[in-house]
């Protein structure tokens, strides 16, 4: 996948876990899962908005594209 | 977004279709059952009814008309014992009743696969791969079916008919290409790629977070 998800690594950065995440963007731990595991096939404006909010960055730091 | 569970027409429809294919499945048993006792205990079935044509002056009528002034007759409804069919004709009485029985199958299957198509539309899952094969295979039976009634006519009730009757007139076979059946058919084919492309729509669904 050309995509790559970097939420695992701004989670650490950040010192926060997957469930403190999830109370703070109000989304289930199994959709972050999904977009955490790289599994996701597309993510919402108003989803990237409330982790970018969250941990405090930016749409770049959690993804990134990678040429295959 | 509403769910179809609280629907009443969904409910209702699955309902009647599973009262429906029960009733069915009664009726494909006791058909089942008529024969095998008819052969285990020699119970007498239903006559078969044949075509003979007739000329207008061999036909007395109730009401006193001319025979010149009936014009459409040319045939009679005839009922023939199934005792004979079988005595002479066993093949062929055979072929007939494999015929009944294969009906039998297609039907019950085409609406098994409706009865569970409305059972996960019952349970809110609409767009599934569940869902797509049993369209695709009531599409292929109802696609197939008026085919393989004609092959069977052909094959075991018009050879008969017209051993039976001699100096034919006309014949009454009772065939007709059932073309809606083939529309019917295609439309279903049309509607399972749309529960297809439906169904890869609700995982992207799904995976979107």
């Amino acid at each position: 996948m050309a995509i790559i998800v970097n939420l695992d690594v701004m989670l650490a950065k950040r010192k926060m876990s997957l469930t403190e995440l999830s109370e703070k963007v109000d989304l289930t731990i199994s959709n972050l899962s999904i977009l955490k595991t790289g599994k996701a096939k597309a993510i919402r404006f108003s989803t990237l908005e409330a982790i970018c909010e969250a941990l405090d960055c930016q749409p770049g730091d959690i993804l990134e594209y990678q040429d295959d | 977004m509403n769910s179809l569970k609280d629907r009443d027409s969904v409910y209702f429809s699955y309902v009647i279709i599973n009262f429906l294919w029960y009733a069915s499945c009664i009726g494909a048993i006791l058909i089942i059952g008529f024969f095998i006792s008819k052969h285990a205990f020699g119970i007498t079935m239903a006559p078969l009814n044949i075509n003979v044509p007739i000329d207008a002056d061999y036909v007395t009528l109730q009401t006193d008309i001319e025979s010149s002034a009936i014009s459409t007759i040319d045939s009679a409804t005839a009922s023939l014992d199934t005792e004979y069919i079988i005595d002479n004709y066993f093949g062929r009485y055979i072929g007939i009743v494999l015929s009944l029985f294969i009906s039998i199958a297609l039907f019950l299957t085409g609406f098994f696969q409706l009865r569970m198509i409305l059972k996960s539309t019952l349970n809110d899952e609409v767009f599934t791969s569940k869902n797509v094969t049993p369209l695709k295979v009531l599409a292929g039976i109802l696609i197939a079916y008026s085919p393989l009634y004609w092959i069977f006519i052909q094959l075991f009730v018009v050879p008969l008919e017209s051993e039976l009757i001699v100096h034919k007139i006309s014949i009454s076979l009772g065939i007709s290409f059932n073309l809606g059946l083939f529309v019917y058919g295609l439309l279903l084919f049309a509607l399972a790629a749309v529960f297809e492309k439906g169904h890869d729509m609700y995982q992207d669904l799904k995976l979107t977070v």
